[in-house]
């Protein structure tokens, strides 16, 4: 009962030109909705991959108690802020081996940035709002993707062979995710294929306030 | 009438059985009624535990889970940063942890801190009492009025590790809950709260029908609330519920909120009303199953009492063969026995009763033909002593006649032999005397002398004397010579001295009568002969001349003015036939059977004697012969007279 099964398909287009092509693909749930904050990597099998350079730190918001976005990809080694814009203090913490760390009740932007050096899932939550989580996947390849809110993802990258992986939230997988192997060639093609969802059971934003949730009094 | 004892029969025992079932189908219900409402009443002690159970036990849960919550690091550190937007943004994560609808922090100076729906915050929290609970007994569970609205708190003091405030938080007491409770109960089950103040009294939540709602609140508002903690009966608009009533622990000794737990009678009822009309469907089949059973007794008992009936009905009619079918060998079977006995008893007797009338009338029968017998016999010798009479009475006449005529006859015989013996000398002698006057005349004579003679001849015109006389004495010769022939038929006629039976020719007799009688119709009717026999029979002549006569009379008078008589004479083996037929006016059927009858006549009184054919009748049968007739009114009469040839003595 607590385990919905729900078709899950990946549409993957292939486009080429002589040494970049795109990847290009759309998530859609059985009901053919669209599926959002889905990631997709795509790691080279051979050769190496390009070196990090340096960047600002990249920013994950709490807006009106809520993690925004609700996923952050980036690349092994760069960090990230955390802005707090509410009026309500937050206390940011991750218990995720890929990192583990807290920023204590506070206001404003910290001072620090967190730094990110192991590629994983890093799980985020705040220790005064049950609701809020948000996840910063950390991956060493820069070809990466997330589906935006009509479920499109698109990745620009050499003529090679990748594991492409996916990762969402719901994905009923071990660590969330799914991966494999694709030459990228000349030529289109099309590949279809099918992954199962968790029912969705957090969504990170917070409830309909309690006054919301309302009294039934006699009329 | 057997078919009313039969209704009175199947009427009695219906009437026995359903008054039975009725009266017993009245105690089963009272007492079921009264089990039914002590089992109700037990329901509702049930429902109450339950409704407590969940009230004070959800509180206390409430309770404890709220103090394990506030000993939250992370809130303990909201609730520590001293700046309300977090603290009321943590007490609201509270809140949603234990599924609150609402939630306060209360500083240790008794002010809200913090509340979730920002209402109360930095005025005194309401229920000051509550929390006088939570620090003595470490938590209070209490129902409370926020804003017009039912909660039920949980207050537990905030420790860190000394109390640093309170968190109070507050589930709604709405329907959503009494839902849930009654979801839990019987469907009969209705719960309802109300709120009882100063300003007045209110329903909070009830899961009653709109329309007993209505009732309900009506009854409160007038302050009429039924309160019992007793199970008691209230009516409520149509209905009535099984109510109990009960005060709910608030959190400010100002309020009172009383629950209401309420069993509807007709709902709570409706299971048992299968049993009612299983009971009711059981009641109709007996009586179905009665009327059939006393249907079929009261045929069994109404049964040989019909066929008795219809029995005694038959016999009424006089069918005394079917006998009742003896099946029984009770009372009715000895009856049936009985009354068969009787009907034979009474068929017998019957039938000799029937037996001796028709011997009875048997006996008148043979009487009657007796007596008719005799009768007629009385009648016919009446009327052979009348015919007898008759006969002696024309042959007394007809001697007389006879006597008359033969001695008429026999006087003018004499005289007419001398005129006819004489007429023809005078005819001589006058053709004698005539031959000589010629003579003289033509002899020579003298003048004076034939002068004189020739005088005397013109005087007495001697021319038509001579010829005159000649035409004289023939016509006095055939006068005479016709006298005689009817003084021979007269005689004839009369046959007096052939008062034997001697063989004569019919055809003589008849020429006798019809010379004899046509001087009076000669000139009208014509009569044709037709003789055929020409031989003697032998017979009373003058007796058969008679009846001739008679006939030949009878047919002038039948023609009234031309006509024509037909004589016929013949032979058939041994025996003569005479004809004697008319043209006239017949006769009808009623007359012909008369008219052989003594003194019947059609003609005027005194012109006939009735006796002509009676007295024919008579004498052929004399003759042993036979006279009948035939006629045709309008046509004629044929008289045919059977005569044997021959006479045996």
């Amino acid at each position: 009962m607590n385990r919905i099964i729900s078709g899950f398909l990946l549409l993957l287009l292939v486009t080429n030109s002589a040494y970049s092509a795109t990847l290009s693909g759309e998530l859609k749930d059985s009901a053919g909705a669209a599926v959002s904050d889905a990631v997709i990597t795509a790691t080279p099998t051979q050769g190496g991959l390009p070196s990090l350079s340096p960047q600002q730190p990249k920013s994950l918001d709490q807006i009106n108690r809520e993690f925004v976005s609700h996923v952050l990809v980036i690349r092994t080694g760069e960090s990230v802020i955390f802005p707090n814009n509410d009026k309500t203090k937050h206390h940011v913490y991750s218990f995720s081996p890929a990192h583990r760390f807290e920023i204590k009740l506070y206001s404003g932007v910290p001072s620090e940035p967190i730094t990110f050096n192991t590629p994983g899932v890093v799980v985020l939550g705040c220790n005064i709002h049950d609701w809020m989580v948000g996840y910063i996947v950390v991956t060493d390849t820069p070809y990466f993707a997330k589906t935006d809110a009509s479920g499109h993802w698109s990745i620009e990258l050499p003529v090679n062979e990748y594991k492409l992986t996916l990762w969402h939230e719901n994905l009923d997988e071990p660590d969330a995710s799914v991966s494999k192997i694709i030459k990228v060639i000349e030529g289109n093609s099309v590949i279809n294929d099918t992954v199962s969802l968790k029912p969705n059971r957090r969504s990170g934003k917070p409830p309909s306030t309690l006054q919301e949730q309302g009294y039934q009094s006699e009329p | 009438m057997n078919r009313s004892l039969q209704a009175r029969i199947v009427l009695f025992f219906s009437i026995l059985f359903i008054g039975g079932q009725v009266l017993t189908f009245i105690s089963v219900y009272w007492v079921s009624k009264d089990n039914v409402l002590r089992q109700l009443g037990q329901n509702l002690v049930y429902a109450e535990h339950i409704f407590n159970r969940l009230i004070t036990e959800r509180g206390k849960q409430m309770a404890s889970e709220t103090r394990i919550l506030a000993a939250d690091f992370g809130f303990l550190a909201a609730v520590n940063s001293n700046d309300r937007e977090t603290v009321r943004s943590a007490v609201e994560n509270l809140t949603l942890r234990i599924q609150g609808q609402r939630g306060f922090y209360i500083g240790l100076d008794k002010k809200v801190v913090a509340d979730t729906a920002g209402h109360f915050e930095g005025n005194p929290f309401l229920f000051l009492d509550a929390i006088h609970i939570a620090e003595k007994d470490g938590q209070a569970v209490a129902f409370g009025l926020i804003e017009g609205e039912l909660f039920e708190l949980a207050v537990v003091p905030v420790l860190a590790p000394v109390p640093i405030g309170w968190v109070a938080i507050a589930v709604a007491v709405d329907r959503n809950l009494i839902e849930h409770f009654k979801s839990l109960s019987s469907t009969a089950l209705e719960i309802s709260i109300v709120e009882r103040s100063v300003i007045g009294n209110r329903i909070l939540a009830s899961s009653l029908p709109d329309v007993q709602k209505q009732a309900l609140s009506e009854r409160i508002s007038q302050d009429k609330i039924p309160m019992t903690q007793d199970s008691k009966l209230v009516e409520l608009g149509m209905n009535v519920f099984l109510t109990k009533s009960q005060q709910l622990p608030t959190a400010r000794t100002d309020q009172l909120i009383l629950a209401f737990l309420q069993i509807d009678l007709a709902k709570a009822v409706h299971p048992y009303l299968i049993l009612l009309y299983a009971a009711l469907g059981l009641l109709g089949l007996g009586l179905v199953a009665t009327l059939l059973g006393g249907i079929l007794i009261a045929r069994r008992i109404t049964q040989p009492v019909r066929l008795l009936s219809e029995a005694t009905q038959r016999i009424s009619a006089g069918q005394f063969d079917q006998l009742i079918p003896v099946k029984q060998r009770d009372e009715l079977g000895l009856f049936a026995e009985n009354f068969n006995a009787m009907t034979s008893k009474l068929k017998n007797t019957l039938e000799e009763l029937e037996e001796f009338n028709r011997t009875l009338e048997r006996k008148v029968e043979q009487r009657t033909e007796q007596y008719k017998q005799a009768n007629e016999e009385l009648t016919q010798a009446m009327y052979r002593l009348k015919m007898a009479q008759s006969q002696l009475v024309q042959s007394e006449k007809m001697a007389s006649l006879g006597q008359l005529v033969a001695g008429v006859a026999h006087e003018l015989n004499t005289p007419i032999g001398s005129i006819n013996a004489n007429m023809p000398i005078l005819g001589e002698y006058i053709a004698q005397t005539i031959s000589v006057i010629d003579q003289l005349k033509r002899a020579d004579l003298s003048e004076l002398g034939a002068q004189s003679l020739e005088k005397m001849l013109e005087e007495i015109e001697f021319d038509f004397i001579k010829e005159d006389a000649q035409l004289l004495i023939a016509g006095v010769s055939n006068a005479a010579a016709r006298v005689r022939e009817i003084v021979l038929s007269l005689r004839n006629f009369s046959r007096l001295d052939e008062a034997e039976i001697k063989d004569v020719l019919l055809e003589e007799g008849l020429n006798n009568a019809l010379s004899f009688l046509q001087h009076g119709f000669k000139a009208r009717i014509e009569v044709i002969k037709d003789y055929r026999l020409n031989k003697p029979v032998s017979c009373y002549a003058g007796l058969i001349n008679q009846v001739f006569v008679n006939l030949i009379i009878n047919a002038e008078y039948a023609i009234k003015d031309q006509g024509i008589i037909s004589v016929i004479t013949r032979q058939e083996d041994d025996t003569a036939i005479v004809e004697i037929k008319d043209n006239g006016h017949g006769m009808s059927d009623d007359i012909l059977q008369k008219i052989f009858d003594p003194f019947f006549t059609t003609k005027a009184i005194g012109s006939g004697t009735g006796l002509g054919l009676s007295i024919a009748y008579g004498i052929m049968k004399r003759h042993k012969g036979s006279i009948s007739v035939s006629s045709v009114l309008g046509e004629g009469s044929n008289f045919t007279l059977k005569l044997p040839m021959h006479q045996k003595d």
